[in-house]
Formats: C-alpha cells, structure tokens, sequence
C-alpha cells in the first residue's frame, strides 16, 4: 500500500513538500483555503497522481498516524479522505507596522512589499529621488526582513538612486551571506543609521510624506530626513488559517502562533501528534532556502513511516474498560492526541508515545502502560541487601529523556554517586503518580529526588510540570504530616550534563545525612 | 539657538562629495573598536569613528573645520584594529591637508614653515647645531673607552647619514648619545649633513604633501651629494 | 487517480563525512530509509564541536539544542544501518558513478563502496590568540567555546586563575566574524544566542553577578527572541562597542578600555573574567576535501551552498557556512533527500 499524504498549504514550500513525495510515490492529497492553485503546481499537475482540493478547509481529524479520518469542506460539500500522514505548509503573511510607528499608509508612505510589487516598482523608482527604508526600530527583526530591505534598497541605487536610508537598531545579519550583502549595500551608497537606546520621531504630513528626526549616535549630530518615499518594515505572522489548524488537529503552537511548539524536541518537523509534520511558513520564520530544506526534512519524516509494520506499539497505554468512568481526564491531558473518543475510551496505540501522563493523571487508576508499572515496583535486591546503615537510599525518579542519560553519562565518565542510589527510569516524569512518589517515601530510608527534563524542554510537552506540581502537593502534604519535607526534592535536567546529575545527587544525598 | 535649529537636513548633505576618497570610509559597521583603542577618544568629544562617518555621510567641511582631525596622534591603532580595514589615519591627514595652511594649529604650521625656510623645525642655524654636536661629542669622549669619540659632520662616503630629531639638538641632547656610542663601539662609519638635517617631516601631520616632499627630497639630495651608501632616519 | 504501488528500497550505501550534528542528522535520516551508511569521523568521538556545548536552561529550557546531540547519538549507535568509523582519515577518494573511499583508521585501512556521500565536516572555532583581547597571554581570557565546556564538565562558572566565581564578567562578540580584515566577511549565527543564554544561567546562578555584552549588532535567535533580549537587556548591561585593548590589573583581573557611545568618552574598567565570543570558521579540512573529492569552496572557505546533484556529492551543516544546532539538523535532512534523490534518479 503506497503512504497516502495529506498536505495542507500552497504555496512554494507546500509544492516542494508534494514534489518530493511525489518523486518517492508517495500518494499526495493536496488541500487549500485558496480558490486555484499557486501556478508552480502546473509543473507536477500532468503526473496525475495528486487528489486536488481548492477552496477546501479542513473540518474534523480523527484517528492516528496511518488511518487519520479527515473531515474537509468544499462550500457546503463534504469530503471524507483516510490518510497515513499530515503536513501542514500554509504560507506566512505580512502584517504592516505602519501602526506601531504612527504613520498611515500612502503613496508616500509605503509598506517593504509594496516595494516588492513589480508594478508598483517602477513607477515609485522612476518618480522618486530619496527613500529611506524603516527596519527593526520597534520590535526586533530577523533576517528575512533584513535581506529585503537590503536587497530593495541595492535595486534602488542601481535604479540611480543616490539618497537610500536604512534606519535600524540591530542590523540582523545572521543569514547565509548577508554580511555580504550589508557590504555590497554600502558599496552602493546605502546609508545605514543604527540606533541603540534612542528612536528617531515621525511626522507626518498632510501629504502623506513622512518626515524623521533624530540624532545620529556616531556624530551626535541632530538631523532630519524629508524623503520622498518612506518605506516601513513589516513582520511576518502565522496564517490565520492556523489557529483553526491547531484546533482541528491538536497541535501545540509557539508564542507567535506558528505550529510547532517552542521544543527542540519537535525538530525538525515534527508536533506534538505523531504522523502530522509541519513546514516552512507554517513552523517558523526562516529564508527561502531554509523552508527548501525544511520541505524535504518534512517529506523525509513521511517517508519515515513507508513501513506500517513498523509503528511502534509496544508498551502503550491502556484502558482498562472496567475501571474507565469516561471522565475524559485522558482525553483532555493527553499531550499527543491520541485518546480515541467512541462509546468507550481508548488509546491508539500507533500514535501513544508511551508517556504516561495519563496512567498518573487517571483518577481511577484504569490505565496501564505494560512494564512501566513493573519497572516502578521492581526491588533492587542490590540495594536492599547493602549495608545501608551508613548511607540513605535514595530513590531517583529519571525522566528517560534527560535525567537518566545525564545519570548514564555520569556513571559512564566515572563521576561519584550515592552509594544509595536506586535509579528509576519512566518515559516521562509526567508518569510519576501521587501513589509512585508515596510509595518511595515510605520505602526509602534516605529521600526521594525527581528529575525532569527542564519546563519547555519536555517530549510531552508539560510532564515535567505535571510531575513538579505533584511533587508539591505531595510535599505539602508531608509536611503537614510532620514529616520532613526536604526528603522529597524536584530538579530540572537536561541529558548532556553528567556532573550536574553528579552534583545535585551528593548534595541531596548530604542533606538528607544532615536531616539525620 | 535651540537643539531644533541646529537639526541638519541629512538629504540636503552631498553624500558622495567624499566618495572618491579610496580609504573604504563607507564599510564602516560602527563596531567602534577604532574608539575604543584609540588613546585619545573622549578628549573634545572627539573619537576615530566619529571622523569616519562624517566623511561617509560627506560631512566634508565640517570635518576639515573642526578641531578632531587635530586631536589624533596618528599613531595609527584604530585602522590597524579595523576589521574591515578602513583607512583611518588616511582620513585624518586627507581632512587635516583641506585645511587652509594657515588655519593649520599653530605649532604644526609654523614648525613646518620654519623647516621649509631653515632647514628643521627650530630654525637652529649651521653653527649653532654643529657646536652643539661637537659639545655632544666632547662629553661622549670624557667617557670610558669613548676618549677618541669624534662626531664628522658632512664626511663624504660615509656608510650611514643619518637625520636628527630637532628635539635631540633641543631638550634631548642626552638622547643622541646612546646611539652615537653604539656607532663608535661597532666602528661604523657615520656622519650628519650640516644643514636641512631635520629627520621629522611635519607635512605628515599637517597632510601637505608638498611640504613632505621637498622635505625628504632634501634628504635624498644629501644622500647624492655626500655619496652616503645607508640612510637612518630616525623619528 | 492512479495508485501506484510502493517499492522497496534496494539495499543502497552513502558515505557521510564527519560525525557532527549535520552528519548524525543526515545519517539517522537515511539509515530511516533503509540506507546504509558509513559515517567517518576523524576524531575518536561523534557528536563533534555540539558534544562540548553545555545545557544554558536555568529551569526552563531556552532551546540551544546541546541536548540533541546526546539524542541524536544514542539513535546512531543503535540503528543497525550506520556503521560508525571513528578516527578515520580519507585516503582516497574516487567517483565513476560508484564513489570508492579509502581511509586510515590507525594502522589498517578500511574501504567503501557508496553510491553517494555528504560533507558534514563542521566549522574550525576561530582562534583569538593574534586579536588584541590577550588570549592565552591572561588566565582570565577565555572563549565561550571554554566556557560552555567549562559549565557542561564542572557544572560551574570559574575563573581559571583561582576557581573562584568571577563577580563580573564581560561578553566580547564578533571576535574573528563580521571581519573583513580576516577574510571573515560573514556573521557566525550562533555567538549572540550562545552568549546572551549562559549569561542568563549565569544570572540564575549567582544574580549578583556583574555581565556586560560588548556587541556590535544583537542577532535574533529562537522563537521567543524579542521577549528574551527584553529581558535580558534588565539583567546585563549592553555596551554596543567592541573594546579596544585589554591589560592585565591586579589578581590577574583584565582591565578593558572600551568607548562609550553615551558618555562619549573611552572607559578603563576592570573585569573579573573576559569571554570571547569566537566565531566559526571553515573547518581545517575543507581544502583537502574540496580537492579530493572535486567539490568547490566558495570565496569564504566554505563549501558551496549550490547541490551537486550530478556528481552525488553533497554538503551538510557547518561545512555550507556557519548555523545553529537546530539548522545542522534541518541541513542534514536536506542532505539526506537530496543524497536519495540521487540514488533514486540514477537507479532509473
């Protein structure tokens, strides 16, 4: 069965997406908001292998990676497509910041892509003699932006303008040669004005001609600048389309809006639902040779799962139906979607990441994830039969991601450990439940010590808070029992720092000698 | 005046009237590293990189008025720390030789017009500086192993003529003897020119390129005519 | 709509230079497509110059993608389909189709036959010792390179002449980027990121502690970059001046001279520590391999960004120009397509 695609978007990252699936056989179901498609798709059309759907939205998905149902609208006509895989490439937009600078857009006012218009190009070059292009003054730009300024601007004084103005605070130049643009700018007799802490004023007159004032930082000198055209930097904004996305799909987005959250977990095109990609415009802001990169790491990612046989779906989370009161506790927490809402709950396997959020969150206790429960409860012989009047045992809850291999590497560059030391290794520290952390305690002679990866850094997106606020409440209530509460401590960790995992555990375990 | 009268209407500003100054004044990225290692920034407000975007922004007059271009030592540490090799000191001595000869500060000017009339900057006449050499000399001989010291003015076909600081036949005289010893211990063989000796060259600093080179071209004339076969020119 | 039938992979074999964090990107991407690949290293470990980076969360994550690396590696070592070759040094190298490698790995050599191959074969880290910031000449000069390394094996922040926390310290950027004077006419990325973050967990460390940033241009970096540097310009002091010469004072404490654009006057200040933020150059190698494998460096030093697509050559990562941990590995799945795409279009 050949891997059947859906990918959202049109736009130049979204062909490049279709036409490496394409190349690989992939089956491409092609959807957009957007009435005809973007023109580079002729290219691929005469292939005939690519289901279209144009002025198309996407209205329910269901399901898990390699038999996601998708529920898409077509005016009032709907459409029912089963589809292994998700990719998500909607175009960016422009958003002006005429705004922020109190100016109003006008013929002599403009905004960077009415400078891009070929149309509108010629004539504004011809009929004009001074320009100064405004970059990055009231929020911090990016290099994107960066580069069409500079590149406008060199297309302006090789059109025989001799009086260009960039006005900036940072100059952003971390992008593939663009110090050498800035260069080339300069050798055209573009002039930059950085700014630091002060910000020039505009005025705008009746006209629409914007005038500038300032003082220059280097000279200190007060000028002003009356050009014939003021040209404002715009930022670049998620689609709007995709905050429905989120929603349809249960995808985490980032500060700005755009799909994929802000964890380097996700690179570099995944989200938080397994088998659903995202790419270029849609993931972040980046030139248009990266989102050409990013197109074919996303096409990659499909390609990844060629092999159905292969989903991985062993030691998944369970619902035991006895026990289930459908309080949908699962379905809301679970961080990967994949809780299966029908007459009875259920967990998808092929799409569980094994977390274990939800066997800790579950108030009946009616979800299991075979061996995690077994790891938890297994005694360490070793431990018990060593002569631990000397030294505390120590119970170390691991996040496998980051707490267990700092804990591997410490032990691996022979770095000193609690004698005491029983390790617990769980998928996510998100599985640690109330019951897990009480049964330590009583068991342990020395403390109990939680390590998650840090917040923001968690494969399950919030585990680690879920783990650190049980640990709190667990504290409290420990305390208020009279026990000492500093036998139960919670860190943050990340995999790479094996003598931080050292540290923190000679010092628990010094503490806790302290207690006694 | 207010602030606001004093604003300058940067689009009015020629910006190429400098842009045939081949010194890469326009890739300055305004690092300031050239302040920073400059020894004298801060003093009148003036710093390295201030110049250099005057001159980009074609602030030409301004720069020739003010009195920065004359703060420089031109020892030269901003443009060998420039990473993007801008001429500095070049600017400085560009700007400073558009200045009217006679607004060039004072001592510059008049020790420079001294030496073009006299032949060095103090205006020290023939006898005046030979006494003093051979008054040099004559303490050099009452010293230890130097009691056959000699200092021969004008010799012809020395191996080395070399120049004299003025400030060493001024304040410094102490200053000469430390070389001439190291001449006499390896029996070179040396002299100095009598007149036109002057080894500054002041039309450096002033950027009179006219002036620095009848200065040196007087050098080069004694080289010819006492057949000299080294020059040392020390400043 | 025509289905077409979804074909197996025929057992194929790429060569991937260098066991970075492009290299491991791009080989964990093809071994995924049931390719095989020889990953070379030169040196004794994989995971290259990311594997000295250290963690700069202070709680929360700030996404400088250190801890990657440690994920990519452990998916390397176990994915049956890379076959690693540390210690490696290329010998020979031929390319009639069939691309025929001969390398050194201690006295033996080893050969492979691949059918195509990709230069992930990293950045060299500039080295300051001829710029006038006293590198190797005062103990209290280090490279930010030394301190991530410094913070990932101590899990401390210490001045290298008396192991105590420094009071104050000072950030230089650019040093060997943005300079024509050394050919380097290119921003190196990453330096404002990896600055800017270990001064923040600095900060969390030991708030009292004094941090100024010498800069020339803050770069953006990371998602939540506006709410970052916002923050951080309330916890350090920005000076956008790069200092001048630096002097050794008392207790073996760098004294700076800087110009201050506002008080418009030049400043001796002394600091307990100095970092330089040194910048990536082309790696060590670039020549020989560009050379050897008849693949062009560009006016930089860098491998060219344009594909070979005809020759089945590809480049990856920090060999293309400098970029973050996060593009390494955008970069080398690029590569990997790129590399299968190759191999699909001469099997036609």
């Amino acid at each position: 069965m050949a891997l059947k695609t859906l990918v959202i978007g049109n736009g130049s990252c979204a062909f490049d997406i279709v036409d490496n699936l394409l190349s690989k056989n992939v089956e491409v179901i092609i959807a957009t908001r957007d009435n005809s498609l973007h023109q580079k798709f002729s290219e691929i059309m005469g292939q005939n292998i690519t289901e279209i759907h144009t002025e198309t939205t996407i209205h329910s998905c269901t399901g898990a990676i390699g038999n996601f149902t998708i529920s898409m609208k077509n005016n009032n006509k709907s459409i029912i497509r089963i589809v292994d895989c998700i990719v998500i490439a909607e175009d960016s937009f422009r958003k002006t910041l005429f705004a922020s600078y109190g100016l109003s857009p006008s013929t002599k006012t403009i905004s960077l892509s009415d400078l891009d218009n070929p149309e509108n190009y010629k004539n504004i070059a011809d009929e004009n003699k001074s320009f100064v292009l405004l970059k990055g003054l009231k929020f911090e730009s990016n290099p994107v932006i960066s580069k069409e300024v500079m590149d406008s601007s060199i297309k302006l004084a090789s059109h025989g303008q001799s009086k260009i103005y960039i006005l900036t605070k940072n100059l952003k130049v971390a992008g593939n040669r663009l110090e050498a643009l800035y260069r080339k700018a300069k050798k055209a007799g573009i002039i930059f004005i950085k700014f630091t802490d002060s910000e020039p004023e505009f005025f705008q007159g009746e006209d629409g001609k914007t005038c500038i004032e300032f003082t220059d930082e280097v000279t200190k000198k007060n000028f002003s600048l009356t050009p014939d055209i003021t040209v404002v930097d715009e930022s670049i904004v998620p689609s709007d389309y995709l905050e429905t996305l989120a929603k349809t799909f249960g995808l985490n987005i980032d500060c700005s809006g755009f799909l994929q959250s802000d964890n380097v977990h996700r690179l570099p095109a995944y989200t938080n639902r397994k088998g659903i990609f995202v790419a270029g415009p849609s993931r972040g802001i980046s030139s248009p040779e990266d989102y050409k990169a990013e197109a074919g790491t996303a096409a990659i990612a499909v390609l990844n799962n060629s092999d159905k046989n292969n989903y991985d779906i062993k030691d998944k989370a369970y619902i035991n139906k006895g026990g289930c009161v459908r309080c949908l506790t699962c379905y809301r927490i679970c961080p990967h979607k994949t809780i299966s809402l029908n007459s009875t709950l259920s967990v998808m396997p092929e799409g569980c990441e094994g977390c274990g959020l939800c066997t800790a969150e579950c108030p009946k206790n009616a979800i299991t994830i075979e061996n995690l429960d077994h790891k938890f409860l297994i005694p360490d012989d070793k431990i018990q039969n060593a002569d631990s009047a000397s030294k505390p045992r120590i119970t170390a809850f691991c996040c496998s991601r980051s707490a267990a291999e700092a804990y591997k590497l410490a032990v691996s560059i022979g770095l000193t450990l609690p004698e005491g030391l029983k390790i617990v290794e769980v998928p996510c520290a998100g599985s640690i439940s109330l019951t897990h952390i009480l049964n330590s305690l009583k068991n342990s002679t020395g403390g109990t010590i939680i390590l998650t990866c840090h917040e923001g850094n968690c494969f399950s997106e919030k585990g680690n808070v879920f783990a650190h606020n049980r640990a709190k409440s667990v504290s409290k209530m420990i305390s208020d029992a009279g026990y000492k509460k500093e036998r139960l401590m919670t860190y943050t960790i990340a995999s790479n720092m094996g003598k931080e995992f050292s540290n923190i555990l000679n010092d628990f375990e010094k503490n806790i000698i302290d207690l006694e | 005046m207010t602030e606001a009268d004093k604003r300058v209407n940067l689009d009015q500003l020629d910006h190429d009237s400098c842009r045939s100054w081949d010194y890469s004044q326009d890739f300055c990225v305004t690092c300031g590293i050239c302040s920073s290692m400059c020894p004298v920034s801060g003093i009148d407000d003036f710093d390295p990189r201030k110049l250099v975007r005057m001159i980009s922004l074609g602030m030409e007059n301004e720069a020739v008025d003010s009195r920065w271009p004359w703060i420089c030592t031109m020892c030269g540490k901003c443009e060998a720390s420039c990473p993007m090799e801008i001429k500095i000191s070049s600017i400085v001595r560009k700007i400073r030789s558009l200045r009217e000869r006679d607004e060039v500060p004072g001592i510059l000017h008049k020790g420079l017009e001294t030496a073009l009339k006299t032949g060095n900057n103090l205006g020290l006449p023939k006898e005046d500086f030979e006494f003093i050499l051979e008054d040099v000399a004559e303490e050099i001989a009452e010293e230890p192993s130097f009691e056959n010291f000699t200092v021969e003015i004008d010799k012809k076909g020395a191996n080395i003529l070399t120049t004299i600081h003025n400030k060493l036949v001024n304040t410094h005289t102490d200053d000469l003897k430390h070389w001439w010893k190291i001449f006499h211990a390896a029996g070179e063989d040396w002299t100095v020119p009598s007149e036109n000796w002057e080894g500054t060259n002041w039309g450096l600093f002033t950027g009179d390129d006219e002036a620095m080179k009848k200065m040196s071209g007087r050098i080069v004339d004694h080289m010819k005519n006492l057949g000299a076969k080294n020059l040392l020119w020390p400043e | 709509m025509i289905k077409r039938k979804h074909k197996g992979m025929p057992k194929k074999n790429v060569l991937v230079i260098g066991g970075g964090v492009a290299g491991l990107a791009a080989a964990l991407e093809l071994a995924e497509q049931e390719i095989g690949v020889d990953l070379i290293e030169k040196s004794e470990f994989l995971g290259g110059h990311a594997a000295r980076f250290s963690c700069k969360a202070s709680g929360e994550c700030v996404k400088c993608g250190a801890c990657i690396v440690v994920e990519k590696l452990k998916k390397s070592f176990l994915n049956p389909n890379i076959r690693i070759h540390t210690g490696c040094k290329i010998k020979k190298f031929e390319n009639n189709g069939i691309i025929k490698t001969r390398v050194d790995k201690e006295s033996s050599e080893i050969s492979f036959e691949s059918d195509a191959a990709i230069i992930a074969s990293g950045f060299k880290p500039f080295n300051p010792v001829n710029k006038p910031f006293g590198y190797k000449r005062f103990n209290n000069v280090i490279t930010n390179i030394d301190l991530e390394e410094m913070l990932k094996l101590e899990d401390d922040v210490v001045r290298p002449s008396d192991k105590r926390f420094p009071k104050s310290i000072a950030f230089i950027q650019c040093v060997g980027s943005r300079d024509e004077s050394l050919n380097h006419l290119w921003c190196s990325h990453v330096c404002c990121g990896s600055a800017l973050r270990v001064a923040k967990k600095i900060k969390s460390i030991k708030p009292e502690t004094e941090i100024t940033f010498f800069y020339i241009d803050v770069q953006t970096f990371g998602k939540d970059f506006q709410e970052f540097y916002d923050s951080m310009k309330q916890e350090i002091r920005m000076v956008r001046s790069i200092p001048g010469d630096i002097l050794i004072s008392d207790n073996d404490c760098p004294q700076i001279t800087f110009f201050d654009s506002e008080k418009n006057c030049s400043i001796d200040e002394i600091f307990e520590m100095v970092v330089l933020s040194i910048g990536l150059t082309p790696g060590e190698d670039n020549k020989n391999l560009s050379e050897l494998m008849d693949i062009k460096l560009d006016d930089s030093g860098f491998f060219k960004s344009g594909e070979n697509s005809s020759t089945g050559i590809f480049t990856a990562g920090t060999s293309r120009g400098p970029m973050s941990i996060e593009d390494a590995i955008l970069d080398g799945g690029r590569a990997a397509l790129e590399a299968i795409k190759y191999i699909d279009r001469k099997d036609l």
